[in-house]
């Protein structure tokens, strides 16, 4: 299942910049860089700060060795002071780097998502993280539980005298479920699962945290608000409030009308 | 035509536990097992009809055995042929009068009758003469319909044996004479024998062939009401069999007769 590796990421160099742009601006890192390592050869494939590539990758061999060991993030607390780094040009200049902390990880996806996002990349090099399929997986794990709560109540509230008769008249558990339980449930369901999209909708940051807050890629109504407002454009984040504040409530609404008892008479 | 019926089971709740022990034969058209509430007929009939399983027992109708305990026998209720009429003829709310009466014998990813199952479905409900009512809904419909719907429901799979929880007790008084009427010619046209369970003496009165006495869980006498002199299981004869009912019942339901909800113990 192991795809082409090389061929599919540089499908993603746009991304790639993207992601260490943002790495290095989260981490207030002077360099952030990302390296691909296949074969012992070393290939820078983008990265921030950097002045003269031979050099850099050079001086990184060391760091690529070590991090690989490590199976989490590798922290290194004072590069200066740590003796497997003491000495190396890029953690030694003083002059450069005013924090003499290294954080390295080695996947693209900067140690973030924990093992099942490893796998996923290792195995089928499906990347999450700062994609807008992370921020649905996000959304889709934070709402959950609204969703089964709100199908496990609507399929215990159908009468099981109705699923009984239909036993006895002959039909398969499937039929049953099918014919009788779904259709006796789905307005429940349907219901719940709106709430859980109004959730979604609000979700804040487990999104921030997997998809990150690229604008046009990965941003979310909810993160473009907090970022309009951070960067004082309170038009536009006033406007968004009111976007989402329609969503929401239009929801509630229609939500309320499908879970109004509907067999009354 | 022959049911044995001999189950025992604990039913349990909260306040109580209940001794199930029940055994009967019968092999007329039209049986009625009587009792007052809470006296465990509802919970013989569930066990006939594959909705309870039973501690111990066996159950055979028409020499098809359908529980046997010894044997480790326990024939699911959707391969039991056995209809069963609920108390409210618990008609699909969601569906229509025809796509009610159609669902036992329509495929499983059709809700419309299919082509071969539209005519029974029609003939069917003209029999019951609400062939007018096909596209209503059970809300929309009386009460004596909507027992109409619920015998054709059952009927249509062509059961060996009907069994109805106390079908008329959801019908006012007056209907429940035109309806008790109308049960015995579905029994004539159909030819299926019926199991009835009641704790009205009218309805023994109008229906029964064979009665089943039913006390606090254990059968208290079985009775030959075909033709007088009225003879119990002994071959003794029983005088006034239905005047004696009327005045059982009413100690009964003066006494503390519980009605609490019971659950099976598995």
């Amino acid at each position: 299942m192991r795809r082409d590796r090389l061929g599919f990421l540089s499908a993603m160099v746009r991304t790639y910049d993207d992601i260490v742009t943002l790495a290095a601006h989260i981490f207030e890192a002077p360099i952030a860089a990302i390296l691909h390592i296949e074969n012992e050869e070393h290939n820078l494939k983008t990265a921030v700060g950097v002045r003269g590539a031979e050099s850099f990758l050079l001086n990184t061999r060391r760091f690529c060795d070590e991090t690989m060991a490590e199976p989490d993030v590798m922290v290194v607390e004072d590069t200066v002071c740590d003796e497997r780094f003491a000495g190396n040009p890029l953690t030694s200049d003083l002059k450069r780097y005013e924090r003499n902390v290294a954080l390295v990880a080695h996947d693209p996806t900067l140690g973030i998502g924990g093992p099942t996002v490893a796998w996923l990349d290792a195995a089928f090099g499906i990347t999450l993280i700062f994609t807008w399929q992370g921020a649905v997986i996000a959304s889709t794990l934070v709402a959950f539980p609204l969703v089964y709560k709100a199908a496990a109540t609507a399929f215990e509230g159908v009468d099981q005298q109705f699923e009984q008769v239909a036993r006895v008249l002959g039909k398969s558990e499937w039929a049953v479920f099918l014919r009788v339980t779904l259709p006796l449930a789905w307005r429940g369901i349907l219901a719940g699962s709106m709430l859980g999209f109004a959730r979604a909708l609000g979700e804040f940051g487990a999104t921030l945290m997997v998809a990150g807050n690229i604008p046009g890629r990965t941003q979310t109504l909810s993160i473009a608000i907090y970022d309009a407002v951070e960067a004082g454009r309170d038009e536009v984040a006033n406007f968004l409030v009111i976007v989402t504040s329609v969503v929401c409530i239009t929801i509630l609404v229609a939500s309320g009308k499908l879970l109004k008892p509907r067999y009354a008479g | 035509m022959r049911i044995e019926v001999s189950v025992r089971t604990t039913l349990r709740s909260k306040a109580r536990e209940f001794r199930l022990d029940v055994e009967f034969t019968c092999q007329d058209d039209v049986s009625v097992m009587f009792g007052a509430s809470g006296s465990g007929k509802s919970a013989t009939l569930r066990a006939i009809a594959g909705l309870e399983h039973p501690d111990s027992g066996r159950i055979v109708v028409d020499g098809r055995v359908l529980f046997d305990s010894a044997r480790g026998i326990d024939v699911p209720a959707r391969m039991r042929s056995v209809g069963y009429v609920f108390q409210d003829y618990a008609l699909f709310p969601h569906l229509t009068v025809e796509e009610n009466v159609a669902l036992p014998v329509n495929p499983w990813w059709r809700r419309r009758p299919a082509r071969d199952v539209a005519k029974r479905v029609r003939d069917l409900l003209d029999i019951f003469e609400i062939g007018n009512l096909s596209q209503s809904y059970p809300w929309q419909i009386s009460g004596g319909q909507r027992q109409r719907v619920g015998l054709a429901r059952t009927l249509i799979r062509k059961p060996a044996i009907l069994l109805l929880d106390e079908p008329f007790a959801a019908l006012d008084p007056l209907l429940r004479i035109r309806m008790r009427q109308e049960l015995l010619n579905t029994q004539w046209l159909f030819k299926v024998p019926m199991l009835v369970i009641t704790h009205d003496p009218q309805d023994v009165a109008a229906l029964a062939e064979n009665l089943v006495v039913l006390r606090r869980g254990r059968v208290e006498r079985t009775v030959d009401l075909k033709g007088p002199p009225y003879r119990d299981e002994k071959g003794i004869p029983v005088r006034g069999v239905i005047r004696q009912l009327l005045m059982e019942t009413s100690v009964e339901s003066n006494g503390t007769q519980e009605q609490l909800p019971l659950r099976a113990v598995r």
